[in-house]
């Protein structure tokens, strides 16, 4: 099936003339197969290599990224994006790491990115062509964290699912055979993790442009998943299998609503009816807020318990730094649920432009839903997605029993007697509401039927003036949107701005110094020059340059290891 | 006699006085968040030397407001929707928050995280109630929205103290301590939570003070608006004062060893009156605040750092008698 996908994607013209207006449903049919195979295969959990190529072989870490993968393939629109998507997933199913990199790294060169980011991108996976033990592969590795978080940036749409699915799958298949890290390193690599989910709060508050804004709550996800990661793998803290936990659930009902938003905001044309647009953007947007008990909230929870459970048997400092660590965590969390908040506001307000749209593909809208069902369906039965997904942390898992208290709808921690049942929270909001409505009725107050009296534009009473006069140096359309979305309104809260090099008299020394930073700057950008010339000479011939760039990295890899 | 009584009560009889203790735990926040609110601006005014309106007046205020029609405007519908999500949240998080008795074991009720996680978001629905207001009010309202929003990490080692539990072993676990000696922290956890409900910006209060804010709706969304706050500040209140001083709480069956059902009884009523009390000498802290002229900006950033300060302080506490 992905041999059909990636078939599809590249032949273009004579051969396809026949189906060529059903392209899009036949690829989003095959990435529905891929899906349900890839659930049967975790379900049943087949593992084990194929006799007649020995060189693909499956596992649970496998099926589980494949599953997350073809989630994401039927909302891709573009064929080379499928391509990638495609080439990844071969990927995950052949058994040599260095087939491994070949393909990861031609899927991330297919990917959009700017300047010397494309040269350097397919780059990050050569830690996979590495030896564990070779003192260069940690340095690659935080290189691998900063690479794949920070292309999310130039990715469009549901593309975003290929450096991620990249660097977990990577992080996962190379950390676990290292075992304990040492500390500097853990913070190191917890750094790396860091500075993602900081640049993408960073995007979330300053952008101006609702596919930025998500793109910044992926790249602030991304941080903290791959910061549980590491957690659950490298770290010596008691309860740190917990951490594996969260990030099971966020790359769960989580990313999967992350993906549908993002999908619904690149293609604004997208052939589906205003109202369910919106709730589709409302049911993405709950799935990633902290709002209980979305998939975001649960990945909190599963993180506080880990932290519950890991400071126990710490020592006063160490539990300290770790209370801050989670702090942090809890911060990158709200950055994106403020930025979802403003692609909110911008999706449902009635000044959204009614876009002409022509009537989509069937495949595509059924895309949206089939994801954003899978996500709702994995919410409610968190257990079922744990055992699905256990693979990414430790080894197959337990078929959980069907019982109530300790069934699939119960969230609940080993070690713990703490446990979370987002069916029964949903249960609780639905009475109160219910409970609401009639209230209301008994009172004669009713929500929707009221007549509201109609007054002039100049009569409702705008009570602040403040800021420039945005009416008449912008475009209407502009205009509105910043109605809702102040820009940088948010950062000033934080402090002023940093002012750099001010006038006044300078010495010789600091005129020397500046002098110098002057050169230095004019040396650094004829070396980014030269790096972007690189960059476009790749783009223009393919993906040659960069398979042969890669495979210079590899026999280099292999020569070192060796 | 009795003893044996309760014995024999069987647990679903004490499931449903639990849940009608529940229902009537919310009531007493709903009617008595207006008054609150009309007691502080009683007060306050009093102690300025200005006339005041009746303690009532915030009733009244709610009561005219939903039962106006409202000024139409292009997101009514959507601020409607916002501001029925917000009451709706708040109902379902504050509902578990103990008043005047404890529930009995066995009882679903959520633990701290998801109880602030809710009345959180319950913050964060009303204001996003005001960002439809134009440009300039939602420079306002995206400062208010990381306010609130900030408050979620700040309550981390808040959520810490409770290790996890449900709210009602939490409470059942410090019920015995000491608050001048192994309880202490807890008593800074509570003055943690309480700062949250003491430095609200109340939109609606229209007297002019944090920036001239103005609650720009109309109609019966102002209302609900309005009576929504007052919900969610009182729970904020009842939240702190519960965990500061959880022995004025009420304790059914099997909380602490056995409690006879005209036992329980009384001291509901008991716990109903420290209740308010509670309240009122709280609401002086609320009054006091008013008197400090300030920006709302800078009071979201000193109610942050101030939660935050005081939980970590707590945290440390706890950890020196509980590692």
């Amino acid at each position: 099936m992905l041999g059909g996908l990636g078939g599809l994607s590249v032949l273009t013209g004579v051969p396809l003339t026949s189906v060529d207006h059903r392209r899009t449903d036949i690829q989003c049919g095959l990435w529905g197969l891929v899906a349900l195979l890839a659930f049967l295969g975790d379900f049943f959990q087949c593992q084990g290599g194929v006799t007649w190529i020995p060189i693909f072989g499956v596992d649970g870490l496998a099926w589980s990224l494949l599953l997350v993968l073809a989630f994401a393939g039927g909302l891709l629109c573009s064929e080379r994006e499928i391509l990638a998507c495609v080439l990844l997933g071969l990927g995950f199913l052949v058994s040599s790491p260095l087939v491994f990199g070949l393909l990861a790294g031609t899927a991330l060169a297919l990917l959009p990115a700017k300047d010397w980011k494309a040269l350097c991108l397919p780059f990050a996976v050569l830690p996979a062509c590495i030896p564990v033990d070779n003192p260069l592969s940690v340095f690659l590795l935080c290189l691998t964290i900063l690479q794949t978080g920070w292309t999310i940036i130039d990715q469009q749409g549901a593309s975003v699912v290929v450096p991620v699915c990249t660097g977990v799958f990577l992080l996962s298949r190379i950390l676990v055979e290292y075992g304990h890290l040492p500390f500097v390193i853990q913070i190191a690599l917890l750094t790396c993790c860091g500075c993602v989910a900081v640049r993408g709060c960073c995007l979330v508050f300053y952008a101006n442009d609702l596919e930025k804004i998500m793109r910044g709550v992926v790249m602030a996800w991304y941080g903290c998943v791959v910061s549980d990661l590491l957690l659950t793998l490298i770290s010596t803290l008691e309860g740190s299998d917990i951490f594996g936990i969260a990030l099971q659930l966020g790359l769960g009902p989580c990313f999967l609503g992350l993906l549908v938003v993002l999908a619904v905001v690149h293609r604004q044309e997208i052939g589906l009816f205003i109202p369910f647009k919106r709730l589709l953007v409302g049911l993405g947007v709950f799935q990633g807020s902290l709002m209980p008990p979305s998939g975001g909230f649960m990945m909190v929870w599963s993180t506080l318990e880990a932290v519950y459970l890991s400071m126990s048997s710490l020592k006063p400092a160490s539990a300290f730094v770790l209370l801050l660590l989670t702090t942090f965590q809890c911060v990158v969390f709200v950055g994106m649920m403020l930025g979802l908040l403003r692609v909110v506001l911008a999706l449902l307000c009635p000044y959204e432009k009614e876009i002409h749209v022509e009537k989509g593909a069937y495949g595509t809208t059924l895309s949206l839903w089939g994801c954003m069902g899978g996500a709702l369906f994995f919410l409610l039965l968190p257990k079922l997605w744990l055992f699905l997904t256990h693979a990414l942390v430790s080894g197959p898992a337990v078929f959980p029993s069907l019982s109530w208290n300790k069934g699939l709808f119960v969230l609940a921690i080993p070690e713990s007697t703490n446990f979370l049942v987002p069916i029964g929270v949903l249960m609780v909001m639905g009475v109160v509401l219910g409970g609401v409505f009639q209230l209301m009725r008994l009172l004669g107050v009713s929500l929707w039927t009221r007549e509201a009296r109609i007054v002039p534009v100049w009569k409702q009473a705008m009570p602040f003036v403040e800021g420039v006069d945005v009416y008449r140096t912008k475009t209407e359309n502009v205009v509105r949107r910043e109605l809702v979305l102040p820009i940088n309104a948010t950062a000033s809260l934080g402090g002023g701005r940093f002012w750099v090099l001010g006038g006044g008299y300078m010495s010789y020394r600091d005129r020397l110094l500046v002098r110098c930073y002057r050169r230095s700057l004019k040396v650094l950008r004829s070396i980014k020059r030269i790096a972007c010339y690189c960059g476009l000479r790749c783009n223009q011939q393919g993906v040659a340059w960069v398979l042969l760039l890669l495979g210079t990295g590899l026999v280099i890899g292999l020569f070192v290891g060796t | 006699m009795t003893q044996e009584l309760v014995h024999t009560i069987p647990f679903w009889v004490w499931f449903i006085a639990c849940s009608f203790a529940l229902i009537v735990q919310c009531g007493c926040v709903l009617g008595m968040a207006p008054l609150l609110t009309g007691f502080i601006a009683w007060l306050s005014a009093r102690l300025k030397g200005e006339p005041s309106f009746p303690i009532t007046s915030r009733w009244r205020d709610i009561w005219h407001y939903c039962h106006r029609p409202s000024v139409h405007d292009a997101f009514q519908n959507l601020n409607r929707l916002f501001i029925c999500c917000a009451f709706v949240l708040m109902v379902s998080g504050g509902v578990f928050i103990p008043v005047f008795t404890l529930t009995v074991k066995g009882f679903p009720v959520p633990n701290l995280l998801l109880i602030c996680s809710v009345l959180i978001g319950a913050m964060l629905m009303l204001v996003l109630s005001l960002a439809t207001q134009g440009y300039a009010s939602a420079i306002k309202v995206s400062r208010r929205m990381l306010g609130e929003g900030i408050l979620f990490p700040a309550l981390v080692p808040v959520f810490f103290l409770s290790r996890g539990h449900d709210l009602r072993t939490f409470l059942t676990k410090i019920y015995t301590l000491s608050p001048l000696t192994n309880g202490v922290a807890y008593v800074l956890a509570g003055l943690a939570v309480c700062v949250v409900g003491i430095f609200s910006i109340d939109e609606g209060a229209d007297h002019g003070e944090y920036d001239g804010a103005v609650l720009p709706l109309t109609g019966f969304e102002k209302g609900l608006w309005l009576l929504t706050f007052d919900c969610i500040r009182v729970y904020w209140l009842t939240l702190a004062v519960d965990i500061a001083w959880v022995t004025s709480l009420a304790v059914p069956m099997d909380v602490l060893g056995d409690v006879s059902v005209s036992q329980w009884l009384d001291q509901c009523v008991e716990g109903m009156g420290l209740w308010v009390c509670k309240l009122s000498v709280v609401s002086l802290g609320l009054v006091g605040i008013r008197f400090v002229a300030t920006s709302s900006t800078r009071i979201m950033q000193i109610r942050g750092g101030s939660v935050f300060l005081l939980g970590v302080l707590a945290w440390q506490m706890a950890y020196a008698y509980v590692p």
